[in-house]
């Protein structure tokens, strides 16, 4: 009788049957399930397959780490494209202060090229009326003012309508003419002060500035002076002051030269993009004498030109001193 | 206050009362079995008791359902929910009095394959080449089927290979059925295969035939399943297909054809050459196609009452349809009772018995 339950595997070796053959009992030997060692064989295989979908995920996550781990044996393997990892918040605000230094340095540059501009202008007012002796020039942010001399009353007149009718100031308020014997052959003086106008320009405006220390700006001064002709020297005075968004290194230096070059003096430092916010400028025109044509030989003009060197605060600068 | 006095609850105890009630729930227990087939839309039963003088079959009956089976219900549990009624209801109406029972499925829900296998092999050899061997015969993974072995005679005694049946049955199916089957009162012994039940009825109902081999025949639509047995060894397993709306009277030609092959084919691999003596037709169409099998085969559809007693109504009716031929008088011939579809349940019944 052939006995068999299918309620269970049961299968019976040729050895199993000649031992029970003899005691005439049923062959029948149960031992290990085969739906059991498939179910260890499917479960060692789901665990190896989840084992290298683990690993592959761990490895697309952490392509960048293993890549530089790899990349200290065999040198740069370049597989992968650039990290574009969200910004932090530290990041983020080191991008906000930067465009903010750059809207503020795209006004800067707007206003010094008014400020040439005007420079450009009195200079030749100045130079266009040999009559009269402009011995001061003074442009403090937007304010200015000139001190001229004449030897008549009519010529002080003359002139004043001449610089008023240039129309390249916004407000100009001219003093009395007063009578000034300090300047031999002149004997009258007056000043004019006003106020130029706001720079015109879109706000949003702005200019990726080179930014260059503190040491390194001042000889930037010095040779770009140098190479227009200027002799250079720091007086000594200078002030600091730190913001949240950078600080400010004030200078001041005493250029000698010819107006008409420190005018281009001025126009390349500002066509630089450089951190250098120039901002206050008083000359002092020497008296020339018309008949010297050498211009070697021409007394020079003194110029006391202050500027700023704008050096960035950063996040972690910040951070610093709020720990302080 | 109650107190429990147990000295004299003792003494109210017949303990020779329970001890005999005991050995003889023990005794049924062990020497009582039903077996259980599931056939077409019916569900066959057989309850057969062990005695001393050999089995004897206590109650045996028809249910009908409403289920097909052998069509592949048994795998989905929602189809076959009803079924633990239907054995519950005929356990209490036939007072079945056997606390275990034994299903017997169709031979179309499993795969039943003869091979041989290396005497020596270990335990893991001989797993892996069963695995291999019933992985040739499926379509899906082993181990979505339960499978067992059974030795079969080996050809001789120097011989190096050993036969081994190998009976595979999708796993869904017993556990669907084991499911549902745990609802009914009695116990699942155990799952079995028509064709096997019907090689226990044939051994124990038939003597051994020396003219030849016997041909048990699964005949049923779909898949026809013969066993080519030696005595009562199982030398070679055939099967042949059919439609599932096949004839009996198609299916018996068909067998008749096969049944040459079948022969042919053991010779070949067996090296003998050994003739067909006679065909005993089991299942569904046994009795029907019994006419179309050609007569030099020795048909005849089994009897599992022929060396197992019946009950005493049945067993009458039996016997009057024999003494009807001594009679004298013409008289109008009452035909034998077909009992082939019991053969089954009744094999299911006395394998657990005898395991």
């Amino acid at each position: 009788m052939i006995k068999i339950n299918l309620l269970h595997n049961q299968l019976s070796t040729p050895v199993a049957r000649e031992s029970a053959a003899k005691k005439d009992e049923p062959t029948g030997q149960t031992f290990r399930s085969a739906a059991r060692k498939g179910g260890a064989r499917v479960m060692k295989l789901t665990i190896l397959f989840i084992s290298i979908i683990g690993g592959g995920i761990f490895l697309v996550m952490e392509r960048y780490t293993v890549v530089n781990w790899v990349e200290q044996y065999t040198g740069p393997l370049n597989i992968l494209p650039p990290v574009e990892e969200a910004p932090s918040p530290e990041m983020v605000e080191e991008q906000r202060r930067e465009k903010i230094r750059q809207l503020y340095m795209a006004n800067t540059i707007r206003q010094q090229t008014r400020d040439i501009q005007f420079l450009n202008h009195v200079n030749t007012v100045r130079l266009s009326n040999p009559a009269i002796f402009v011995s001061e020039f003074t442009l403090d942010g937007n304010d200015y003012a000139i001190d001229f001399y004449g030897r008549t009353e009519k010529e002080v007149i003359d002139f004043t309508n001449a610089y008023l009718n240039s129309k390249t100031i916004d407000e100009t308020r001219p003093e009395k003419i007063e009578r000034d014997s300090r300047i031999a052959g002149f004997r009258f003086k007056r000043s004019l002060t006003g106020t130029l106008r706001l720079t015109t320009g879109a706000e949003t405006d702005s200019i990726s500035t080179v930014y260059i220390p503190l040491d390194k700006a001042k000889k930037k001064v010095k040779l770009l002076a140098l190479s227009d002709a200027l002799q250079a020297d720091d007086t000594g005075k200078s002030k600091e002051s730190k913001g949240v968004i950078m600080g400010k290194h004030g200078v001041q230096c005493k250029i000698t030269g010819q107006m008409e070059n420190f005018i281009k003096f001025a126009t390349t430092l500002s066509k630089l993009s450089l951190n250098i916010e120039m901002t206050r400028y008083e000359i002092t025109f020497a008296l020339r004498d018309p008949r010297q044509r050498d211009i070697k030989k021409m007394k020079p003009d003194a110029i006391l030109f202050d500027y700023n060197v704008l050096i960035p605060t950063t996040v972690s600068d910040s951070a610093a001193t709020d720990g302080k | 206050m109650s107190t429990l006095n147990v000295q004299s609850d003792r003494g109210t105890l017949d303990h020779d009362e329970i001890d005999r009630e005991f050995s003889e729930k023990k005794a049924l227990y062990e020497n009582t079995a039903l077996g259980i087939s599931l056939r077409g839309q019916h569900i066959y039963f057989a309850e057969v008791e062990k005695g001393e003088s050999g089995f004897y079959t206590r109650k045996f009956g028809v249910i009908p359902t409403t289920m097909k089976f052998g069509s592949g219900i048994e795998g989905v549990e929602k189809n076959i929910s009803d079924l633990y009624s239907y054995i519950n209801g005929g356990i209490e109406d036939n007072s079945i009095q056997a606390k275990r029972f034994n299903l017997s499925i169709n031979t179309q829900l499993t795969t039943i394959h003869k091979t041989y296998v290396e005497a020596n092999s270990t335990e893991d050899e001989f797993e892996s080449f069963v695995k291999w061997e019933i992985g040739k015969q499926i379509l899906d993974e082993v181990d979505q089927f339960i499978v067992n072995t059974a030795n079969l005679r080996s050809l001789s005694d120097e011989s190096k290979l050993d036969p081994v049946l190998i009976v595979g049955i999708r796993r869904r199916f017993v556990e669907t059925l084991s499911q549902v089957l745990e609802k009914v009162k009695i116990n699942l012994a155990g799952i079995d295969v028509d064709i096997l039940c019907s090689h226990a009825v044939y051994e124990m109902n038939y003597d051994r035939y020396p003219g030849g081999m016997t041909a048990l025949v699964e005949l049923k639509p779909g898949a026809t399943t013969i066993l080519l047995c030696d005595d009562y060894e199982v030398e070679h397993v055939y099967q042949f297909t059919t439609t599932s709306k096949s004839s009996p009277q198609k299916i018996a030609s068909l067998l008749n054809r096969h049944l040459d092959n079948a022969m042919e084919v053991y010779n070949q691999s067996s090296r003998k050459n050994l003739t067909l003596g006679r065909v005993i037709l089991c299942n569904e169409f046994a009795a029907s196609a019994l006419p179309f099998v050609e007569a030099r085969f020795n048909p005849s559809a089994i009897n599992p009452f022929a060396k197992i007693q019946i009950p005493p109504p049945f067993a009458s009716q039996e016997s009057s349809a024999e003494e009807g031929d001594s009679e004298n008088e013409p008289k109008e011939k009452d035909p034998p009772p077909d009992y082939s579809p019991f053969a089954e349940c009744v094999g299911a019944a006395i394998k657990i018995l005898t395991a």
